[in-house]
């Protein structure tokens, strides 16, 4: 009897069990040894696990593809394209630039972050690449990320890979492979913060999300505590190197002291936002999202909370959390479907629509537009329609975008709540903008002029505000210029006035996209400005 | 306790408990009821069967892996750690590995294929498919230009 090796292992074994663990460059070598084991490492089975494995990817169950095989694929997926969008373009998407670019990097890109004058991005190998300009200030005076045929990138070296980013308006924070947390002040120089507690969540692996607040930071632990790293700029600009052309990052460590924010209220179960088991536990914090002072918390039940800091800084804040003076405030119409169920948008039938758009900002200007050009479908008065309200509700992200504050569940049939980080009256009751519910929304995405969402069929969609700031009814679909294929968007991201996604080939042709680019075509006769000029 | 009987006949009376770390085994108990029948594994001979046993003996009181676990399975296969134990326990020539691995895929004990198949995986990392070949066995049926085919198709994954 021969001896056993490899090929007297079962098929399913060697394919589920040996081949999937192994790195691409050994599964190259391992093909090229017989043809039964070249057969195994190109077969469907194996690429299509492998794409679930290594980018929690799936081919969409509407839009298959025939004729191509899933190694070709898994082959798009880790070599995505990055295109970005000026908002205020989703209609009418504008073919030249300055309104639209295609981001490179030579490496292969894994995920990226838009911040208000920049994209950043992280490669396969936890490089960081960044796009456009390095400090966006203040918000009322920030510049906008400089569209063009060729943005070129910056390499941002880092003692370690780095595995997550995020961009707040001021800095950047940046969680590397030994999950310790960097604060990046500019792109010329990189902080270590050190701390004991910080310490032993690194070692220990136990850091959920960093998030990049204006004034803070705030790290939230696997265990739902949350804590908070205030940020003197002005004393890292003063250390900014005057003249550094290398282009290489200094890094150096910073002691940064942390403090904890307070454990959650006593909170309600939610109604079928959990599943049973989940509900016995109590909720903890599993998200944040952070503006100036604003810190939105999200628990793993779905429950939304929201704390406001104090200005002042680091000693102020420590003495607030010490007098007890920051509390987590629950908002209940943000989390439950009995309470979002009673927005007018569902009960008043008689209720103009346009009223309860938060982001409306010049209703006269609508109807001068509207006499202006009668034949423009954009400018149509908003026509009222009454979505049906959700019977259950499961927020499963927040996010915060400029001043407005974002949740919403996603899936098949998703709830979208908006409110505005500067009105807290709009934190106690949201609005539920009509134009938004019970699409199948994988991501949500707000900028200054728009809304964008990512389809689990991998589809960019959106509404552009038109002159009179309300939003079309339904949403467009938003098209790469130049380009006849279909493209199927692995993730979105926004800021300011600007949208990102990362996509990569799919349909030889796109039936959608011509369509839309014909609409756009006879109806974009008169020049259509920017809306991001014109508040 | 529990009476198993091997390809090779030899008897190996264990504990309910590790001979419950294969789920075929703990189907069969639980299928059968209170008894004293011996239960035939055809497939597996005592060397083996020993070796196995001493695996499930060592980890008899951890808890079964769940559903959870199995659906957690994606992860726990990304990365090819293995732990410090199960590392000497699998040291072994060749052919007792792969008797392991169809030993483990027979009796359902997903613990254990996991550490032969990670302890065959780490074996072909870093090498050539030369070395494979002489690693495994395995004779070349590729003509040189076949060969080089394969490689030029793959040249986009040869830097991962």
């Amino acid at each position: 009897m021969a001896p056993l090796t490899i090929t007297s292992v079962p098929l399913e074994i060697v394919t589920g069990n040996i081949l999937l663990c192994l790195p691409l460059r050994d599964l190259v070598a391992i093909s090229c040894c017989n043809k039964q084991l070249s057969t195994l490492c190109n077969s469907d089975t194996l690429w299509k696990r492998k794409l679930k494995f290594d980018y929690d990817f799936s081919v969409p169950r509407n839009r298959p593809l025939e004729n191509v095989s899933y190694k070709a694929i898994y082959q798009r997926v880790c070599s995505p394209w990055l295109f970005v969008w000026k908002c205020g373009h989703i209609p009418f998407p504008s073919r030249e630039p300055p309104n639209f670019s295609e981001l490179r990097i030579g490496a292969r890109m894994v995920s990226f972050v838009a911040a208000c004058s920049a994209f950043y991005a992280l490669d396969d190998k936890g490089g960081l690449y960044a796009w456009g300009e390095e400090s966006c200030g203040p918000r009322r005076s920030r510049s906008k990320f400089p569209f063009g045929t060729e943005v070129p990138s910056v390499r941002l070296e880092l003692p370690n890979p780095i595995k997550s980013i995020s961009i707040g308006t001021s800095w950047i924070n940046a969680v590397d492979s030994l999950s310790q947390v960097w604060f990046i002040p500019d792109w010329h120089q990189a902080y270590r913060i050190v701390d004991p507690v910080l310490e032993r969540l690194s070692s220990e692996a136990l850091i959920a999300q960093v998030e990049s607040g204006w004034r803070f930071t705030a790290i939230l632990a696997k265990s739902g505590e949350l804590h908070i790293v205030y940020c003197r700029l002005e004393d890292f600009f003063r250390r900014r190197p005057s003249s550094d052309c290398s282009g290489n990052i200094i890094t150096t460590d910073i002691s940064l002291r942390l403090a904890t924010m307070p454990p959650l209220p006593a909170l309600p179960a939610i109604k079928g936002g959990a599943g049973g088991s989940e509900e016995a536990l109590p909720p903890k914090l599993v998200q944040v999202a952070t503006s100036e002072l604003i810190i939105i918390g999200l628990t793993d039940q779905g429950h939304v909370l929201q704390a406001v800091m104090m200005a002042g800084g680091e000693p102020t804040l420590f003495e607030a959390l010490e007098r007890g003076k920051i509390l987590w405030n629950y908002l209940p119409f943000f989390s439950e479907a009995e309470k979002v169920r009673m927005d007018s948008m569902y009960t008043s039938p008689g209720t103009d629509a346009r009223t309860l758009d938060p982001l409306n900002y010049n209703a006269n200007l609508l109807w001068r537009i509207t006499r202006q050009f009668p034949q423009s479908a954009r400018a149509r008065p908003y026509s009222r329609v009454v979505p049906t309200p959700p019977s259950t509700l499961k927020i499963d992200q927040v996010l915060i975008s400029g001043e407005h504050i974002c949740a919403y569940s996603s899936g098949p049939s998703s709830t979208v709540l908006l409110g505005n980080a500067n009105n807290t009256d709009d934190l106690r009751r949201p609005k539920v903008l009509p134009t938004h519910q019970n699409y199948p929304v994988a991501r949500f995405v707000v900028t200054d002029h728009d809304s964008v969402f990512l389809t689990p069929e991998g589809r960019v969609m959106g509404w552009n505000r038109d002159f009179g700031g309300e939003y079309v009814e339904e949403p467009c679909a938003l098209v790469v210029p130049g380009s006849k294929k279909g493209w199927l968007f692995l993730s979105i991201a926004a800021e300011g006035c600007h949208i990102g996604g990362l996509a990569i080939e799919w349909e030889e042709e796109a039936v959608n996209t011509r369509a839309i680019a014909q609409e756009s075509e006879s109806e974009g006769e008169y020049e259509y400005e920017d809306g991001g000029d014109e508040e | 306790m529990v009476n198993l009987v091997t390809s090779d006949n030899e008897s190996f009376t264990v504990e309910k408990a590790v001979a419950s770390r294969s789920v075929l085994i703990k189907n069969m108990l639980e299928d059968v009821g209170e008894s004293d029948q011996p239960i035939p594994l055809p497939n597996v001979t005592a060397s083996v069967l020993k070796k196995v046993l001493e695996y499930c003996d060592h980890h008899k009181n951890e808890p079964m892996p769940t559903s959870e676990d199995l659906a957690a399975e994606d992860t726990r296969k990304r990365t090819t750690d293995i732990g410090e134990w199960d590392q000497k326990f699998i040291q072994v020539d060749q052919e007792m590995l792969f008797e392991i691995i169809l030993a483990a895929n027979y009796l359902d004990i997903k613990p254990l294929l996991d550490v032969g198949c990670k302890t065959v995986a780490n074996m072909i990392k870093g090498k050539t498919p030369e070395e494979i070949r002489k690693l495994f066995n395995i004779v070349n049926d590729f003509t040189p230009e076949e060969e080089a085919q394969i490689k030029k198709e793959n040249e986009w994954a040869e830097d991962r």
